[in-house]
């Protein structure tokens, strides 16, 4: 009896201990984060941003793969492209429909990649997760590069105030599989597939 | 007609202004890129550049 007690207190301790080894990241969203779309048609190029990006992460940075979790959130009102005429079309319900669907979401479900968050160095894996955009959700894989960098005071200057993560992904998405139909007349002038860039910072939560 | 005749000139003056008018307008409104998002789409990627260049002297065993 005596045993099992120990082995059951011992087993907490090390699932305990395993949890403790998680550090939540928030994505920093006063404009260290950004996330773009390229679309690149046959004549014309349009680029749309918006650093109204939010979320979290959870991670174990000695076992960042098998560990991983969370969302980014993005603020579909928000996306720019330097033409109000543009941007007003972009959030129409033809396009993004922001004021159906105001949040396109990225969570992050698994991570195929190897070796250990340190600090400084650059890893690189294959992010499995789920895209959803205007209330469609598709199950993606994205290429990602991942760093986990400790605090500094000069990150100061940046509004950066822990230790945090830079994430940074490019892939494309055939803007069709989301709902968006592109009408004829635009068809050379709006790209069916599109390129998506996360350029995000995460930084530790106290 | 005498009197399209005696102003041609004119009349194509003001189709040519017009012209140049529509061109303009649908030039600002559909084409020209906000010089002020512009600018700020530019600075917000030189800050994460500076963010990125100051992060990689974590990961350079020579930097200071």
């Amino acid at each position: 009896m005596f045993v099992r007690i120990v082995t059951v207190v011992v087993a907490l301790l090390v699932s305990a201990g395993g949890h403790a080894a998680e550090l939540k990241f928030n994505v920093h969203s006063f404009g260290m984060s950004r996330v773009s779309f390229t679309s690149d048609a046959m004549l014309e190029t349009i680029v749309g941003t918006t650093s109204k990006v939010s979320g979290s992460l959870t991670i174990d940075p000695k076992k960042p793969a098998t560990t991983v979790k969370g969302q980014i959130v993005v603020d579909a009102a928000t996306f720019r492209t330097g033409i109000d005429m543009r941007d007003a079309h972009l959030r129409s319900a033809k396009f993004l429909d922001a004021k159906t669907h105001p949040k396109a979401t990225f969570s992050i479900e698994k991570v195929v990649g190897r070796g250990a968050l340190v600090p400084g160095k650059k890893l690189k894996g294959t992010v499995h997760g789920t895209l959803t955009i205007k209330g469609v959700s598709k199950t993606i894989k994205v290429p990602i590069v991942v760093a986990f960098y400790k605090w500094t005071p000069e990150l100061k200057n940046f509004k950066v105030f822990g230790d945090l993560l830079r994430i940074k992904a490019s892939f494309p998405i055939k803007v069709a599989d989301y709902g968006v139909k592109v009408p004829s007349v635009l068809g050379k002038k709006v790209a069916q597939s599109v390129m998506i860039n996360l350029n995000i910072t995460a930084v530790q939560a106290k | 007609m005498e009197w399209l005749k005696k102003n041609a000139k004119w009349l194509v003056l003001v189709l040519l202004l017009l012209g140049v008018l529509v061109g303009v307008t649908i030039y600002y409104k559909m084409f020209r890129r906000d010089p002020v998002w512009v600018e700020q789409q530019r600075n917000e990627k030189k800050k994460l550049d500076d963010l990125d260049r100051l992060l990689d002297k974590q990961g350079d065993p020579n930097a200071k």
